[in-house]
């Protein structure tokens, strides 16, 4: 029994990081909705979910807030039109979605739109999905 | 069943192999200010990646409308514990006037994601300083 014992726990151990990622939408978002626009500084395309990160600059006091973002899984959003390639650093994206409840400058995107094409491209969230 | 323990000890060396990959130092994105003293402050974005061809680093400060390239980076570490960065930019001002940047920085922490560049620039006669610490990623 020692060693499928082990062999369970092995799996286990290399299972664990990403299944900390994955979680529902309820779990981390609100109902606040986020409505941002700024420069793409980092994609990060991986499973369980795709984030991209932007800078957010306040009009009034000049100061950048550098913003993550969720979408879906990488097969899903594929699913709908995007690659590798849609969004690179340095785009100007607008993103509808909702922010999380901790407070902390993270979203679950909803939508992207590319503002130097006006291409809207879904993101494969997960919001209004059961958890 | 003898395989189990090294079963085992396979799957969590590539586990902790990795969470651990990291790099180029210098390779990320990072955020902070820049400016003269505590007074006159600006932010600064800065993302470094590796060119094309893995070959070298590029790399970009301010992504979006008013970004300008990193030139000229150099990265050098006499000691292991002391990384030197150097790098040269050209900033647009809000008349739109480009002005010339040379900038040395440290890098400090350097086993952390959150690693730190701080230095100094001079542009002219001008000089000051900047902060910058590596994102951390929100996804791991």
């Amino acid at each position: 029994m020692r060693g499928p014992t082990l062999l369970a726990l092995g799996f286990a151990v290399t299972l664990t990081a990403p299944l900390v990622a994955h979680h529902s939408f309820a779990a981390e978002y609100g109902n606040e909705p986020a409505n941002l626009k700024g420069a793409v500084t980092k994609i990060e395309w991986q499973n369980p979910h795709v984030f991209f990160y932007i800078d957010v600059r306040d009009e009034e006091t000049g100061k950048v807030t550098n913003w993550a973002l969720e979408m879906g899984a990488p097969a899903v959003i594929q699913r709908n039109g995007w690659t590798r390639t849609t969004m690179k650093i340095g785009d100007i994206v607008i993103v509808t979605g909702t922010k999380a409840k901790n407070g902390k400058p993270l979203a679950n995107a909803r939508s992207v739109v590319l503002a130097s094409t006006g291409k809207k491209l879904g993101a494969g969230s997960s919001e209004g999905v059961t958890p | 069943m003898r395989l189990g323990p090294r079963c085992v000890l396979i799957c969590f060396a590539f586990a902790v192999a990795t969470s651990a990959q990291e790099g180029h130092p210098l390779v990320g994105s990072w955020h902070g200010d820049w400016g003269f003293g505590s007074a006159s402050r600006q932010d600064l974005t800065v993302v470094v990646d590796y060119a094309p061809d893995g070959s070298h680093v590029t790399g970009i400060a301010n992504p979006g409308y008013d970004h300008a390239a990193l030139q000229n980076i150099r990265l050098t570490a006499p000691k292991p514990t002391d990384w030197t960065v150097k790098f040269e930019v050209e900033l647009k001002d809000k008349s739109g006037k480009a002005t010339r940047y040379v900038a040395e920085g440290k890098l400090d922490k350097i086993g952390s994601d959150r690693r730190t560049l701080t230095g100094t620039w001079i542009s002219g006669s001008s000089k000051g300083d900047f902060k910058l610490t590596r994102d951390r990623d929100y996804s791991r």
